[in-house]
């Protein structure tokens, strides 16, 4: 071990022997410390993994183990006393007493459980998620081996491409660093089951045979999809755990039985265990892409990247090697097949947990860190309250000190109250977790990944379990050492002792303060970003409008001039729909990528080579795009509806392609080249954020569908009808038009952009409740302080009245010195957040890490809300009637 | 008072035997102690450190166990640490916790439960 190291756990022994009551500490001497300092090196030369399970359950065992003696310590002096009886039994009346004495008080108990209740609960729950979502490993065998594996071209710093079907096959035979690979895609039209009397559909993945071999997990019932399977002509299907249950009566011997799904009969092969969820928890039948008739999507065309692939690294192998050997293969198919796969030369490699988790980690971390600031300060809280129930408590505990009672029995006292009550508020505290939980998940609308992997677990209720009596040892060893320590002829003067103790009080009140202006802070700067994130303009109008999105297969539309048909039809079929006011198309719909990119030139703006600026994307619209999207036009005409087929090559740029082009003058009838074609420009648009809402817009080049026709297209729909109704018949048409189209995916567009706020507006609400919580606590503690001073003071205030003080000179002296350790407080809360929050910049949108206005209101809201803390006892010590003050005894 | 009987405490507790034999050689301080426990039984009995001080204070209290008088050497001493040593009575304890396990092994019934378990393993 290292010197500092070795200094680490010196004081960490250290402090561990300072849990236990002096009586065994006495007793046991420095040679526990020794001890554990012997037995962490021994422990840190087997590594940091054991040195840290050393620490760790040596504190767990330690804090109970003090616990028990402080229990003991406090019994064995009752029996000392003559109190009688032995064990147990002394046990129960110790706990008999402690209990009588803190229901004769409901004033302090009550709160010191609810405040460690909603400390515990909010802690718990907010664990429980943390730790379902991003700390437990998948459930997968050895999950750190699977991986993601996606097109890339590292030269646009592309890393999400999709793959075709040769592709992911060439790849499992030539790679020797990965040992199994699958392709899979959710994008063809779900399976409807039928045969039970309704028809439904049901969520389905359409597979390869590597795709379950790569994840490792065996099925529950039966077998999974094989190679073998992909060469017969038979159908088998896998199905999900809900599916098996749900579908066919959780019956053991469904291995056996067939489902009909989409008019086919489906064996039913194997049944897979409740906790396998990918490529989605909704997923109910996994069935092969070889099932797929070549005539409706023609998976063997190496140019149809439409898959998803994972893969299981093997096991002598890191990522990166993987990544590195996949890459080569890729470039040499690049090479053999530049049509198909020049786009998309590398492969980039994605841990599977970091996909399924996605970025959702940090932010859940910050809410983590709020959690256990609020715990500080709910420990903070209740050890002011026990503090001030002490003092309260004073000339009683210096009467009983002269009577005989050792300051160690009383600490005794006092520490086993304040653990039995942070065990029972912690109780409490995991029953709200219980149900706080599920209201935390509800509330996450869906944007938490693994959420279905989220509930109680031991881990959870151990950390709720220690995490109580955490809070028992903070809370109960301050007063408890008070009142061990109490100086009786001070505490009989009634009021010598007290300057300390207040000093003590205003350093709680000061770092409660602080605790909660970082909360607060932070949460007004998150509320902050949610709201220029919604008011971020994503350049169209969502209202009204559905999604349809949709790729016209090769098989059965060969040609350029058939599938443009069938887009016709397609948007002439739409446009009769009843109450429909438009439709449009587009290659990609806005926030769902940048679609394809080329470089591009005008006059006076050469094209650069490496610039990304000079690289614009080029989306394939219908003519109408525009109007129906309620994208406006800022110059020139737009697209005619016969543009791209009158032998010019038009195009629409959008407004910051434009100024970059032709700064300071129009842009319309000037030409551009783009990517080696000259296309002349015939409109201006507004900017659309194509990516996503938090990516500003990027220069983009419109083209008619008809000069540059793509078979993917985006159908854009705008009614004044319901978004579902409007979906229905959509679904409806494309059926009666060509029953083997798929519609990968039916949206209303407003869905689509609220998605984007949806996790801000989660993390921002959940922040704003701590924030919420942790100015109440503080609330709290500022009263508690200010009106326990006024109580003390009663006789000062009085003679101040009595020699003529106005009730404004008493208000303003207690104002005053309450809200000292608030100021105190605020500029070190104000420190303490200038320095975390850095750690919270990726969750921020257009606002600044130092965005004075956050800070300052902040600030503000904590100080109104001490002020009224401060202010009621200072009204209740202004009316104070002289004379029953001073008549009145202390 | 009675003078204590060692067989009023027996059987002893597994951990207190091994805390009693790795005293009975030598005195030593706790980290040794537990570091003869985890060599003489092979290290199938391992004891954390809080639990352990309890018994050792339990044991103390019962007279088993004293905090020893001498210390080592004062180039070897460390301070910090506290030296144990058998008391009489830990020592007769011991003595009786020893002649009763060797009764116990010399059961027939104890031997061809013995013989039984080897065999199954």
């Amino acid at each position: 071990m290292t010197r500092i190291g070795r200094e680490v756990v010196r004081a960490w022994a250290g402090s561990l022997r300072r849990l236990y009551p002096p009586s065994h500490r006495g007793r046991v001497g420095t040679d526990l410390d020794r001890l554990l300092e012997d037995q962490a090196a021994d422990a840190a030369a087997r590594g940091l993994g054991a040195l840290l399970g050393f620490v760790v359950t040596n504190t767990v065992v330690g804090l109970r183990d003090a616990l028990l003696e402080w229990v003991e310590a406090a019994t064995r002096r009752n029996r000392t006393r003559g109190g009688g009886g032995v064990g147990m039994g002394s046990t129960m009346r110790a706990l008999g007493q402690v209990v009588r004495g803190l229901s004769r008080r409901p004033g302090y108990a009550v709160p010191v459980l609810a405040t460690v209740a909603l400390g515990v609960g909010a802690n718990t729950a907010m664990f429980s998620v943390l730790y379902g979502v991003v700390l437990r490993p998948l459930p997968y065998p050895a999950p750190e081996h699977i991986v993601r594996i996606h097109g890339a071209d590292p030269g646009r710093g592309e890393r999400s491409g999709r793959l075709g079907l040769p592709d992911v096959r060439d790849l499992a035979e030539r790679s020797r660093r990965l040992e199994h690979v699958g392709a899979f895609t959710t994008l063809p039209s779900d399976l409807v089951l039928t045969g039970d009397g309704t028809a439904q559909e049901v969520e389905t993945a359409f597979v390869s045979s590597g795709f379950f071999e790569a994840m490792g997990t065996s099925p529950l019932l039966g077998r999974a999809l094989t190679r073998t399977d992909e060469v017969g002509d038979d159908h088998v299907v896998v199905v999900s755990h809900a599916f098996w249950r749900q579908h066919l009566g959780a019956d053991p011997d469904a291995v056996r039985r067939a489902v009909t799904l989409s008019d086919e009969t489906y064996r039913v092969v194997g049944v897979m265990p409740e906790a396998f969820a990918f490529p989605s928890p909704r997923t109910q039948v996994w069935v092969l892409l070889s099932t797929i008739p070549a005539s409706s999507i023609p998976l063997q065309v190496r140019g149809l990247k439409i898959l998803d692939a994972v893969g299981r690294v093997a096991s002598e192998s890191t990522i990166a090697q993987a990544e590195a050997d996949l890459s080569a293969i890729s470039a040499s198919l690049a090479e053999a097949f530049p049509d198909d796969n020049a786009d998309l030369p590398g492969i980039a490699l994605t841990p599977l947990r970091d996909s399924v988790v996605g970025d959702v980690d940090r932010a859940l971390e910050v809410l983590m860190a709020a959690a256990l600031l609020i715990l500080i300060l709910v420990c903070a809280n209740v050890a002011n309250l026990a503090l001030a129930r002490e003092a309260a408590r004073g000339p009683e505990m210096a009467l009983r000190a002269a009577l005989g009672a050792s300051g160690a029995r009383r600490a005794g006292v006092v520490v086993t109250e304040s653990l039995l009550l942070s065990i029972v508020g912690g109780l409490g505290g995991l029953a709200i977790a219980w149900s706080g939980t599920d209201l935390l998940v509800g509330a996450s609308a869906g944007t938490l990944p693994r959420a279905q992997e989220i509930g109680p677990d031991w881990r959870v209720a151990t950390f709720s379990v220690a995490a109580s009596i955490v809070v028992g040892l903070t809370f109960g060893l301050l007063p408890g050492l008070q009142a061990a320590g109490r100086d009786l002829a001070a505490s009989l003067r009634a009021g010598s002792g007290r300057t300390a103790r207040m000093t003590g009080r205003g350093t709680l009140v000061a770092s409660q303060i602080a605790l909660s202006v970082v909360l607060l802070v932070g949460s007004t700067l998150l509320v902050r970003s949610l709201w220029s994130l919604r008011s971020v303009d994503p350049g169209f109008r969502s209202e009204g409008l559905v999604v349809a999105d949709m790729t016209f297969a090769a098989t059965r539309y060969p040609g350029r001039p058939e599938y443009l048909q069938r887009w016709t039809e397609m948007l002439d079929g739409l446009r009769a729909i009843p109450g429909i006011e438009g439709v449009g198309s587009v290659r990609r719909f806005p926030l769902r990528g940048e679609g394809e990119a080329s470089r591009w030139a005008a006059p006076g703006h050469p094209a650069s080579e490496d610039d990304d600026g000079a690289r614009a994307y080029v989306l394939q619209v219908s003519a109408d795009y525009f109007r129906v999207m309620g994208i406006p036009l800022v110059e020139g005409t737009g697209f005619g509806a016969s543009a791209g087929q009158d032998g010019r090559n038009v195009a629409v740029v959008s407004r910051s392609l434009a100024q970059a082009a032709f700064p300071d003058e129009s842009a319309v009838g000037r030409p551009l080249d783009l990517g080696g074609y000259a296309m002349e420009i015939v409109g201006v648009v507004e900017d659309v954020r194509q990516r996503e809402l938090t990516v500003e817009a990027h220069p983009t080049v419109y083209l008619p569908q008809l000069l540059s026709p793509r078979r993917g297209q985006a159908f854009v729909i705008r009614s004044s009808r319901a978004e579902a109704d409007v979906m229905r018949d959509v679904r409806a048409l494309v059926a009666s038009q060509d029953p083997g189209q798929a519609i990968t995916e039916l949206a209303p567009a407003s869905e689509i952009v609220g998605k984007q706020t949806d996790r801000s507006r989660f993390f921002a609400l959940m922040l704003a409740a701590f924030a919420g919580l942790a100015l109440a606590l503080g609330a709290i503690g500022v009263y508690g302080v200010v009106a326990y001073r006024v109580a003390q003071r009663r006789r000062e205030v009085g003679i101040r009245v009595a020699l003529g003080a106005e009730a404004p000179d008493v208000r303003r002296l207690v104002v005053g010195q309450g809200l000292k350790p608030v100021a105190v407080g605020v500029v070190a809360g104000l420190v303490t957040t200038l320095w975390l929050v850095r750690g919270a910049a990726s969750l921020l949108f257009g606002v600044g890490l130092y965005d004075p206005l956050s800070y300052g209101m902040g600030v503000a809201v904590l100080l109104s809300v001490a002020a009224v803390a401060c202010w009621l006892p200072a009204r209740t010590a202004s009316r104070l009637d002289p004379v029953r003050a001073l008549s009145a005894d202390g | 008072m009675d003078r204590p009987e060692p067989e009023d405490q027996l059987p002893l507790k597994a951990v207190e035997f091994q805390i009693l034999l790795a005293l009975e050689a030598c005195d030593r301080h706790g980290y040794a102690i537990l570091k003869e426990i985890e060599t003489a039984t092979g290290g199938s009995m391992t004891v954390r450190a809080s639990p352990f001080y309890r018994k050792l204070k339990r044991m103390e209290d019962d007279g088993l166990v004293e905090e020893a008088g001498e210390r080592p050497t004062p180039e070897l001493d460390d301070q910090r640490r506290r030296y144990y040593r058998l008391t009489d009575l830990g020592k007769r304890v011991a003595a009786a916790e020893a002649r009763r396990l060797v009764d116990l092994a010399a059961s027939s019934q104890v031997a061809r439960l013995a013989r039984e378990g080897s065999g199954r393993g």
